[in-house]
């Protein structure tokens, strides 16, 4: 072997991530499902059917499928982490590389480049399709709407944030995995955590509650990012809502380094 | 051993087996711990907007009503009897309001017979708002009705046009009765108003309830109101022989510029000629606050969806299946076992649950502007509070059994989980998005919709959440269609493969 010791580890998670047949049809799940979403409702949006002057935040539309793709993400991370404990594959792997944190940190990078993927890919499967769609729904440049683009400052910054996004909700859900060593609980806590704030948000009618709500809860936090119009009305600034939801994923990836040096592993 | 001796048994063994995995237990405990913490953390974030009390009066049966009309009355003491011969009743067109229900806002249509313009004669305790009345009156598109106290309604005939109608009072009890031509009389009802003294205010009046247009999306909702104007001429009015008084009772809807006019009288040669505004009958704001009282419920959800999915899977994973089958071949029934038992305890958990955010909640939400007029204390003995605290829990329990089928079918802790939380929270969040009324078939099909159960009020277009848009009874048909569905595919798949 001439690769130094972490690289090998590395070596060894993506081996292990790559070949289970769930990875790709969870990758394939989490793009779909964001691309179908947005083409959904890129398709629906019509110009005529839209108050004047119509302020619609079209690039925030087309990636709102991002919502409904996550899912597939997090499903993929919480199972690469708690699988190896249900199959007890976890003794293994730590007898190869007895240092755990070697272990730990090679199975977050290979996750972590597995989000990036798959939220490029998302990213820029919903934009194509609200770059399809819109123009025939009436969304022109005569209209004040120029096609979805790259080269604009705020489209940019929208796309690009996305995918920090789901590269972070991908951490969130192995730092959970790695806490509870549960497929259950981690993915029951998972998506109580992203779903369950905006909820909440919808059932409390005070509006100083509905900001706090909106302002530290990790998807609507998050996701703020996509806003191209009318940032003044949003809850949080676009990075700093970012930065609510890296804390999140931080402080699960931190309590699951921690917890796994000190437990045993069984 | 016979059938009957086993099933029992084999409901007691399922049941050992969810009670006795410590950490099912656990989580059912904390699911009912989730349910109440929530609900009560969440309610102090609850407020309501108290300038908006101004628009309620307390009727005289302690509920919120709406008690503006245009009012022509004098006193009258003792029995009395007042015949009135209704000519015309005009709904005025309101421009502005035609404009207002075109895309984007959807006119929020209200089939209640209190809500029709109508023009009418009415016996009331004085002009203090929110007193006890009795009145009959033709409607603009419901005929003939006899209303009382803001509750009772009884149908006439299905006239349109002009209309004699006749109010007699007899001590604590009046009559109505409607008819063609002033000589042939039929009855309509007769009604014991609450309260009702010795004096009383006796007249005619007028009154045309506000169009209310909403738009809805985006994860919020707002509610424009637009009053409304009707005129009426009323001959061949026969009482006392006293003078008539004109006036608007209660609040009338603030009009802004160009909107209608209060209301008014005028008379030529025995023809009274009114205009008026307003509404006469119960008024309810959207917002509910038993819906408020059981956010909590949502996090309870998740723990026992968890719960009901791994008593399904996870005697795959250990291969107990095949244990659990060789002491019972008859795999419908052990399904069948396990679907009661989980049922059932998650029946209990979510009442639990329920009734404790119920309890807990209420007495926060009241100091948070959730009080009379607006909202009466709701009482756990309601008709209608009782509903939304069992369907509650049939809810939960329900979804629960549908995470039980879903892992039974799919033997895959993540996926079955993923699923089954996905199915409920999924479409709420879609449903939030999406503008009008377009997610009402995201509730009528997904288990979404049995949030709906959470609410003791009547469903309505004009909130932010997509549930407060299906009845009760429907969200609850919803979330049984999918379980007996889904068990249906288990029991199917159950036969079918091998364990």
């Amino acid at each position: 072997m001439t690769a130094p010791r972490p690289l090998r580890a590395v070596r060894a998670e993506w081996t292990k991530l790559r070949t289970l047949p769930s990875t790709g049809w969870l990758m394939l799940l989490a793009i779909a499902g964001t691309v179908g979403l947005g083409f959904a409702i890129t398709g629906s949006l019509k110009y005529t059917h839209c108050d004047s002057p119509c302020t619609l935040d079209l690039t925030k539309l087309s990636l709102a499928g991002v919502r409904l793709g996550q899912v597939g993400i997090v499903v993929l991370a919480v199972l690469a982490v708690t699988a190896e404990y249900r199959t007890r594959t976890i003794q293994p792997t730590l007898v190869a590389v007895p240092r755990r944190f070697l272990v730990v940190l090679g199975k977050l990078g290979v996750l972590a480049v597995f989000g990036v993927a798959t939220g490029v890919l998302a990213v820029a499967g919903s934009l194509t399709a609200g770059r399809t769609m819109l123009p025939g729904n009436g969304f022109t440049a005569a209209h004040g709407f120029p096609a979805l683009s790259l080269a604009d400052d705020l489209t940019r910054r929208a796309a690009i944030g996305t995918v920090i996004y789901v590269g972070l909700v991908t951490l969130l859900g192995a730092g959970l995995g790695l806490v509870l060593r549960d497929t259950a609980g981690a993915l029951t806590a998972a998506l109580a955590l992203l779903y369950g704030s905006p909820v909440v948000a919808m059932f409390v009618s005070d509006p100083k509650w509905q900001h706090r709500i909106h302002r530290f809860s990790p998807m609507d936090a998050g996701l703020t990012i996509q806003s191209t119009r009318n940032l003044a009305a949003e809850h949080i600034g676009p990075w700093s809502g970012l930065g609510v939801l890296s804390l999140y994923a931080t402080a699960a990836v931190i309590a699951g380094l921690i917890m796994f040096q000190l437990r045993d592993a069984h | 051993m016979t059938a009957r001796e086993s099933f029992p048994r084999l409901l007691l063994a399922e049941w050992t087996k969810l009670r006795s995995v410590s950490r099912w237990a656990i989580t059912l405990i904390g699911a009912a711990v989730l349910t109440i913490g929530l609900s009560y953390l969440a309610a102090s974030g609850n407020k309501w907007d108290p300038r908006a009390q101004a628009e309620f009066v307390t009727g005289p049966l302690g509920k919120p009503v709406a008690d503006n009309f245009y009012y022509v009355h004098q006193q009258i003491t003792g029995d009395t009897t007042l015949t009135v011969r209704v000519a015309s009743l005009t709904p005025a067109q309101n421009r502005r309001a035609v404009q207002m229900g075109s895309d984007q806002m959807t006119k929020v249509d209200d089939p209640s017979p209190f809500a029709q313009p109508a023009a009418g004669i009415m016996i009331k305790d004085g002009t203090t708002p929110g007193s006890s009345y009795a009145s009959v009156m033709l409607t603009a598109a419901q005929g003939v009705r006899m209303q009382w106290d803001f509750d009772a309604d009884r149908k006439g005939s299905a006239s349109t046009g002009t209309r004699w109608l006749r109010l007699v009072r007899s001590g604590p009890t009046i009559t109505g009765y409607e008819s063609a031509d002033g000589a042939q009389w039929q009855k309509i009802a007769t009604a014991t108003p609450k309260n009702l003294p010795s004096t009383v205010a006796v007249g005619f009046y007028v009154s045309s309830p506000s169009a209310f247009y909403t738009t809805r999306g985006g994860g919020s909702s707002s509610l424009g109101e637009h009053p409304t104007r009707a005129d009426a001429t009323f001959d061949n009015v026969l009482g006392s022989g006293a003078t008539w008084h004109g006036d608007a009772v209660g609040k009338v809807v603030p009009t802004g510029k160009g909107g209608a006019p209060e209301g008014q009288f005028t008379e030529a040669n025995g023809t009274f000629t009114v205009k008026g505004t307003g509404k006469v009958g119960p008024k309810q704001p959207d917002d509910d606050m038993v819906e408020a009282a059981l956010i909590g419920v949502i996090a309870g959800l998740m723990a026992l969806i968890a719960v009901g999915v791994l008593y399904a899977t996870s005697e795959y994973h250990r291969g107990m299946i095949r244990t659990t089958f060789a002491a019972t071949p008859r795999r419908g029934r052990v399904l069948a076992a396990k679907a009661i038992v989980l049922g059932t305890t998650s029946f209990l958990v979510g009442l639990v649950g329920a009734v404790g955010s119920f309890v807990l909640a209420i007495p926060i939400l009241r100091k948070q502007g959730f009080t009379t007029p607006a909202f009466p204390r709701p009482s756990l003995m309601d008709g209608s509070v009782l509903r939304a605290l069992l369907l509650t829990a049939a809810f939960m329990a329900g979804v629960t059994v549908v995470g039980l089928a879903i892992g039974v079918l799919l033997r895959h802790s993540a996926a079955a989980i993923t699923i089954t939380i996905v199915l409920v929270l999924g479409p709420l969040i879609v449903g939030m998005i999406l503008p009008g009324t377009s997610p009402k078939w995201l509730m009528y099909t997904t288990l979404a919709g049995g949030m709906a159960t959470q609410r003791a009020k009547p469903p309505t277009i004009t909130l932010a959440e997509p549930w407060a848009m299906i009845g009760p009874w429907a969200g609850i048909g919803v979330v049984a269609a999918w379980a007996i569905v889904t068990l249906g595919l288990a029991w199917w798949q159950l036969r079918r493969r091998d364990a």
